[in-house]
């Protein structure tokens, strides 16, 4: 699949995922790669970025017998992030499909 | 195989700065404890994280190459002085520091504007304790246009003291300020992006600031913010009280588990607030009953002409609101 397309969508798609419920690491690169085949080491570099932006925090949870792990959980701005992004990509993909459409009319 | 593979990325890391490299390499460590518990083998890990030189290469493109390594345990000798008493003082006339990274732990902390446009952080400790004891340690980086400044300490005695002033010129980039039992003082600090301020104990007042966003966070201590302008604002604390006056800002959200908030509105906002209490008191102008339901009290006011959206959360503490 296109690298570009799938770089512009990611971040939303993290976001996306870490709205709905806080989760660590490993489940969101789980989360995602079931759906798209990506270097899920793109994902921590994404994750970085939100949390240098201020768009989510971090907290540890005790791992009980494993190692503890570091949780994900979106803050008010990351809501502010994720809800423009969200409008940006509904209002880009049904331009797209217009366009798509009006080319097979012809 | 997850050897060779974290040591490739390791090197592969060199030239980015080594606070993010630790970050990565904790976060890729994580993931292969999780994948190998899962079952999944060390090959399908390393294979899946992805080439290790590409994911340097994007991380060089973002935060820029690290460059010279030899300056992480040193700063220039013109530029930084540590006297014999215990004072550490660095000071910058470039006008390079943009961005301010502060981890202390017993040091009460002071920012103030720079009078004359230089950055300067002066560190100043009860000297004879951490000599005989080393169980001060203070220690600085700076990485391209950040100054970082880590303070360690280790059962450290009540009557042991440690002072940070950084006099901060300009605006400034982003400031990460973290201290433990130290308190934070901060007036007149203008950034571009974000201020956050995060202590366990300490108190903070922060006076005249304006940024992006700010976010004060506190276990036990006092936060106290007055005459601000920010697009979104945050408040965090566990018993600690909060206090912010004459706040301009679009977005305001604080929390506490038992600490009392106290807001003054003042002329500058407008502002619709909703606040949500279990058995707190909750006096504010107008306030009309959302829900009440067992356990929790919702209530709804619109002060001014409502502009701004806040939020305001708490388990026993009292909450305040004033126009």
């Amino acid at each position: 699949m296109n690298a570009q397309l799938k770089k512009g969508v990611l971040e939303l798609c993290v976001l996306s995922r870490i709205s709905r419920s806080d989760c660590y690491g490993y489940e969101l690169t789980e989360h995602v790669s079931k759906e798209m085949e990506l270097a899920t080491g793109t994902l921590y570099l994404i994750l970085k970025r939100l949390r240098d932006e201020g768009f989510v925090e971090t907290y540890l949870v005790d791992g009980g017998s494993g190692p503890a792990r570091k949780y994900y959980h979106l803050t008010e701005s990351g809501w502010q992030e994720y809800r423009k992004q969200y409008e940006e990509y509904m209002e880009f993909s049904e331009a797209v499909k217009r366009l798509l459409g009006e080319e097979k009319e012809e | 195989m997850r050897e060779q593979y974290m040591k490739q990325l390791q090197e592969a890391l060199q030239h980015v700065s080594p606070e993010i490299e630790q970050e990565i390499l904790e976060d890729f460590q994580a993931h292969f404890d999780m994948g190998l518990e899962e079952g999944k083998t060390e090959d399908a890990l390393a294979e899946e994280l992805g080439d290790p030189k590409e994911l340097a290469k994007q991380l060089e493109e973002e935060y820029g190459r690290f460059e010279e390594p030899a300056v992480r345990d040193r700063v220039a000798d013109d530029e930084a002085h540590s006297g014999e008493d215990g004072t550490y003082f660095y000071e910058n006339t470039k006008g390079e520091i943009r961005v301010l990274d502060l981890d202390m732990v017993i040091a009460d902390i002071k920012i103030v504007p720079s009078k004359d446009g230089v950055f300067r952080a002066r560190y100043e400790s009860s000297v004879s304790e951490s000599r005989l004891n080393k169980r001060i340690q203070y220690s600085i980086q700076v990485c391209g246009n950040t100054f970082v400044a880590k303070e360690k300490a280790n059962n450290v005695p009540h009557r042991c003291w440690a002072h940070l002033t950084v006099e901060v010129p300009g605006v400034f980039f982003d400031m990460d300020v973290k201290a433990v039992s130290g308190d934070i003082l901060a007036t007149g600090i203008d950034v571009e992006k974000r201020i956050s301020m995060v202590t366990v104990s300490g108190d903070m007042e922060i006076a005249d600031f304006s940024g992006e966003q700010m976010r004060c966070k506190s276990v036990s201590g006092d936060i106290q913010c007055t005459g601000g302008k920010v697009v979104a604002y945050s408040g965090e604390t566990v018993s600690g009280d909060i206090a912010v006056a004459n706040l301009e800002c679009d977005h305001l959200e604080c929390k506490s588990v038992s600490g009392d908030m106290k807001f003054a509105m003042g002329e500058t906002q407008g502002m619709s607030i909703v606040v949500e209490s279990i058995s707190g008191d909750v006096d504010m102008p107008c306030k009309e009953k959302v829900s009440g339901h067992f356990g929790k009290r919702k209530y709804r006011s619109v002060i001014g002409d409502g502009k701004g959206q806040g939020k305001l959360k708490t388990v026993s503490g009292d909450i305040t609101v004033t126009e």
